[in-house]
């Protein structure tokens, strides 16, 4: 009794006003009687005041301190009671889903489904191409150069411009070139190929980078071909190949044959500077590269283009500024090189993961990507709200109950908030998981994405827990709405059954809408995965299943002349051809996909200028097997024959877009072009032979190609290609053995099948069209879930009126069909409107979409085909349900 | 450094309050003056202003609960009341507050021999 009186009076506390006055009260009390005391015991009223004042201390004091600790005490209070209140929330929200256990596990699974797969693609998107580049110093002053010919595509730079530029005064304060090339390791076991970039000695300068071990490349080390055999190896190759040899630095390992004496080590976190690509193994000095030495060395090939360029930016200037320059000396090398610099222009870009020369493509992809997650996370969210209102409505009962006990309508809001919150929050946990795994899955096949959530660097908590708020909200909006209408009181009163009718319109329209966006969905990967298939089968242009390749560096073979190596090749080329399974031989210097390229520029050679109308394309060099080699059968003309040498007349072999370019709509056979592929400026070229269009060195670039005799324009890098059938692992052994015993010194040779060199160029292409299916796969299955959701409520909705039907005679055939029907039409106008919508989405990546219509009939007709089939499926299980309904129990329920 | 509060004066002053309205019911301000005066016979002299705050720091605590009610004298006093978690905090506080006199008085006692 007397507790419940002193809880009232505390209640009233709240108010400071009355606070303060009992607080002065309270002490004027304690003097007063003090007062009162020593008057009583004779002393003068003035007197007794100073007394009782001097035992007491200063009042005013007393009182500003007790307001303080009261009101830090009221403050301590709310936030306590207010916890007590989120604590019954929480405990009336889990007991909530207890009680629906169905409900709860298929809406946290499917929230865990859409945000794992969010944070995965997050986590993935932002190792490969929103993370800074590890180890690189001051980024914002480094920048990537590009050299655009008059055609505007972007390429490679040739040697002298890249020395011109370097050795100007620009605001760029240093520039630095680099070369991707494979190389050979020599190791117990014999060989291992290895990734080589030769560099420009002030490579690691212009990024920062500090190697962990030893030192970077001295400029001197770089001055003069092939003097300076000294190496930097990967933390990772140091570690792995070399065995973390604490002295490695001053070691020598041998590389290409060639003895290298390792002078540092780069930083762990430095695996190159392509962020999207594999690391490299060794960087070596530029000026090692072989064909930097030499007759016919590209050290004064301007027609060449093969180096890439980074520059670092002076301190305080812009990236405009270095374009204003670029502008200038690329002006004057016009002036001094018309034969070879006519158009050609460099800019600068920042540098960034995305290499600036496909970054627009890869952001725009990125940016679908994420429309498409955050589609699939909306319908999904969808998906639960519908669930949740169904919910609440079959807990029609208990709301009223609680409101007719004075549960207002913001309590019960938060309660369903509280509910929705959970559920997300459990679903969020979950789909962390889901992404570990996911991420743990997708590193094994993308080199570049990191193993499990916490290495990759990302802010992942925190973006998970964003995404599961906004995804509470969405969920939350729509139930919230409808509670807090007054109408949902009404139609608890009247428990007819004809409020679920009007909350079945919400529902119906949004469950609607999702079949739609997973059609659109389903095209849209339904044309990824074609586009891809249509990539893999017809696009590349040959045949790299069967196909084997061995790099030879000639040079490091002592024979750099064609005269020196012609035998060899010779021996080769016949030893090879008798071994068994082996259809064809070649000796080419590349085959399309295999990640080298060299580049020159073609004009028409029936007027006199060499510079007036070139085109860049890219070059190989080739000999009579190399056509049945890489399985490209010649559209028309001839190949190569063993007398197209040195003596006889200069031939090519283009394909079909280069001569549609050259001359258009015309016979090209017997024509000849301008070509610097010889190294001796440009030179007349007869076309002999047309080929159906190949693939790039690189599967993201799109080049013309053109295909010289290697007996005319000889490079001592050559690459062995042979086309054998029978078990990889046979054919590879026996290609080395024979090549061992023909040249028992030779290099480690290393046979790559050129099916894996297509896999390593398509991964990229591969996995987004994995991605693509999967999400499609993701929308079908939640749409599942929205057209079972709502036709399973409609029928528990309907138990009434069903069970009358079939007292009034309807067989069960009837109402099966009748639930059927209704499914149907639920899907119908959503299916209808997603069409329209997946036209226009295919439409607008028309140019991803290539060799194949945007309004692919049979992607449209297998997506709606399929989505069809799962509405009716989606229904089935409820109508089944409802045919079975009793009649007698559905019409004395309630 | 578990509940070594032996300087801690408010602490004490808290503990005193407590046990007052432990041994003696629901009192005002003015009865745990008196009560905590003539229980130290006149020896622990505070400010009696400083019992409020003390008083005050419990009823935020929840260890005091409190009630205007009339005087003997009809007058209006604020009382306050041991309550149950008060009553918990307090043998705690008494516990160890035993504990760390007795560590203090044989560290005292050592220290004082070593004087001699």
């Amino acid at each position: 009794m007397r507790r419940r009186g002193l809880q009232k009076l505390f209640h009233l506390d709240r108010f400071g006003r009355r606070l303060e006055e009992s607080l002065d009260e309270e002490v004027e009390f304690h003097l007063q009687t003090r007062i009162d005391e020593f008057v009583a015991s004779g002393v003068s009223e003035e007197e007794a005041r100073e007394r009782a004042l001097g035992q007491f201390g200063d009042p005013d004091l007393v009182v500003q301190r007790c307001r303080r600790i009261d009101g830090r005490g009221a403050r301590v209070k709310a936030v306590r009671e207010a916890l007590a209140d989120v604590h019954q929330d929480v405990r009336f929200a889990f007991r909530g889903l207890a009680k629906t256990k169905g409900f709860s596990v298929v809406a946290i699974f499917s929230l865990a489904c859409g945000i794992g797969a969010f944070v995965a693609f997050f986590t993935i998107i932002h190792a490969t191409s929103l993370r800074p580049i590890p180890g690189v110093q001051g980024v914002d002053r480094v920048v990537e150069l590009l050299v655009m010919g008059r055609s505007g595509g972007s390429t490679y730079w040739d040697y002298p411009d890249f020395h011109d530029l370097r050795t100007t005064a620009t605001p760029l304060e240093d520039v630095a070139g680099w070369k991707d090339r494979t190389g050979t390791l020599a190791t117990s076991e014999g060989g291992e190929q290895v990734a080589l970039a030769y560099v420009s000695a002030n490579y690691f300068r212009v990024l920062g980078v500090v190697p962990a071990l030893g030192r970077a490349f001295l400029d001197s080390e770089d001055v003069s071909p092939g003097q300076h055999p000294v190496a930097i190896v990967s933390h990772e190759t140091w570690q792995d190949q070399l065995g973390g040899d604490p002295d490695i630095v001053g070691r020598t390992v041998t590389l290409n044959r060639t003895p290298y004496t390792v002078v540092g080590v780069a930083p762990r976190d430095f695996p190159g500077h392509m962020a999207m690509e594999e690391g490299r193994d060794f960087w070596l000095p530029l000026m090692q590269d072989p064909w930097m030495a030499g007759e016919d060395s590209w050290a004064d090939e301007r027609d060449v283009m093969w180096l890439q360029v980074l520059g670092r930016l002076a301190e305080g200037a812009t990236t405009d500024e270095a374009n204003a320059a670029l502008q200038t000396v690329f002006s004057r090398l016009e002036e001094q090189h018309p034969e070879t610099n006519e158009g050609r222009r460099a800019r600068a870009y920042a540098f960034g993961p995305i290499p600036a020369a496909f970054r627009t493509e890869t952001m725009l992809g990125i940016g679908l990507g994420i429309g498409l997650m955050g589609l699939v996370l909306l319908i999904l969210c969808g998906n639960v709200a519908g669930m949740v209102l169904a919910r609440s409505v079959s807990r029609e009962q208990e709301i009223a109950v609680r409101m007719a006990l004075g549960s207002g309508r913001g309590r019960l809001v938060r309660l369903l908030m509280v509910e929705v919150l959970l559920i997300a929050l459990m679903g969020g946990g979950l789909g962390l998981l889901f992404a570990t795994w996911g991420l743990d899955l997708a590193s094994s096949y993308l080199p570049a994405v990191p193993v499990g959530l916490q290495g990759s660097g990302a802010p992942v908590v925190p973006f998970a827990l964003g995404v599961t708020l906004l995804a509470t909200l969405a969920i939350g909006l729509l139930p919230s709405v409808r509670f807090s209408r007054p109408e949902l009181v009404s139609s608890l009163k009247d428990n007819t059954g004809g409020g679920g009718r009007r909350v079945g319109r919400v529902h119906r329209v949004s469950a609607s809408a999702q079949a739609g966006l997973a059609l659109v969905l389903l095209v849209t990967s339904s044309l990824f995965i074609r586009a891809l298939g249509v990539m893999e089968r017809k696009d590349l242009g040959f045949q790299p299943a069967s196909l084997y390749t061995v790099h030879v560096d000639l040079t490091q073979e002592g024979m750099p002349t064609l005269d020196l190596a012609e035998p060899f090749l010779q021996r080769t080329r016949e030893a090879i051809e008798a071994l068994p399974g082996v259809s064809a031989v070649s000796i080419a210097d590349g085959i399309p996909l295999d990640l080298v390229g060299n580049f020159t520029a073609v004009a028409r050679a029936d007027q006199p200028d060499p510079t007036v109308g070139r085109i860049m394309v890219e070059f190989t060099l080739a000999d009579e097997g190399f056509f049945e080699a890489i399985g490209t059968p010649l559209l028309q003309g001839r190949g190569f024959e063993p007398t197209d040498d040195a003596s006889s007349e200069r031939v090519v072999v283009i394909t079909e877009s280069l001569a549609a370019r050259l001359w258009p709509g015309e016979d090209v056979l017997g024509r000849r072009v301008w070509s610097g592929m010889t190294g001796e400026g440009p030179q007349e070229f007869t076309i002999i032979g047309i080929a159906p269009d190949v693939a790039s060195s690189r599967p993201t670039e799109d080049w013309p190609n053109i295909f010289a005799s290697y007996r005319q324009a000889f490079s001592p890098r050559i690459l062995l290609a042979v086309r054998g059938e029978g078990d990889p692992s046979t054919i590879s052994r026996a290609i080395r053995t024979t090549l061992l015993d023909i040249e028992p010194d030779l290099a480690f040779p290393a046979v790559v099948s050129s099916a894996s060199l297509v896999e390593r160029g398509t991964v990229s292409q591969r996995s987004s069209a994995r991605v693509a299916g999967g999400l499609g796969i993701l929308a079908l299955l939640l749409s599942a879930i929205g057209v079972y959701g709502v036709v399973a409520f409609a029928v528990s909705n309907r138990t009434r009126e069903i069970g009358l039907r079939m007292a009034m005679g309807a067989t069960r055939g009837a109402v099966l069909r009748q639930v059927l029907r209704d499914g149907v039409r639920l899907a119908l106008p959503g299916l209808l409107i997603g069409t329209l919508l997946a036209v226009g989405v295919a439409m607008s990546f028309r140019a991803q979409f290539f060799g194949l219509s945007p309004i692919d009939p049979v992607s449209f007709a297998c997506a709606a085909g399929v989505l069809f089939g799962v509405v009716l499926l989606a229904s089935m299980a409820p109508a089944r349900k409802a045919s079975g309904i009793d009649p007698m129990k559905a019409l004395k329920m309630e | 450094m578990g509940g070594v509060r032996a300087g801690n004066l408010y602490g004490t002053l808290e503990m005193l309050i407590l046990k007052a309205l432990e041994l003696r019911g629901p009192m005002h301000g003015v009865g745990v003056a008196d009560h905590i005066a003539a229980g130290s016979k006149g020896l622990f002299k505070i400010e009696e202003g400083s019992l409020y705050p003390a008083l005050h720091r419990l009823q935020a605590k929840g260890y005091v609960a409190w009630e205007w009610m009339k005087t003997e004298e009809g007058k209006r006093a604020k009382y306050y009341e041991l309550s149950k978690s008060g009553k918990k905090a307090l043998k705690k506080e008494l516990g160890s507050w035993v504990k760390n006199t007795r560590a203090m008085l044989a560290l005292l006692e050592l220290s004082a021999e070593d004087v001699r």
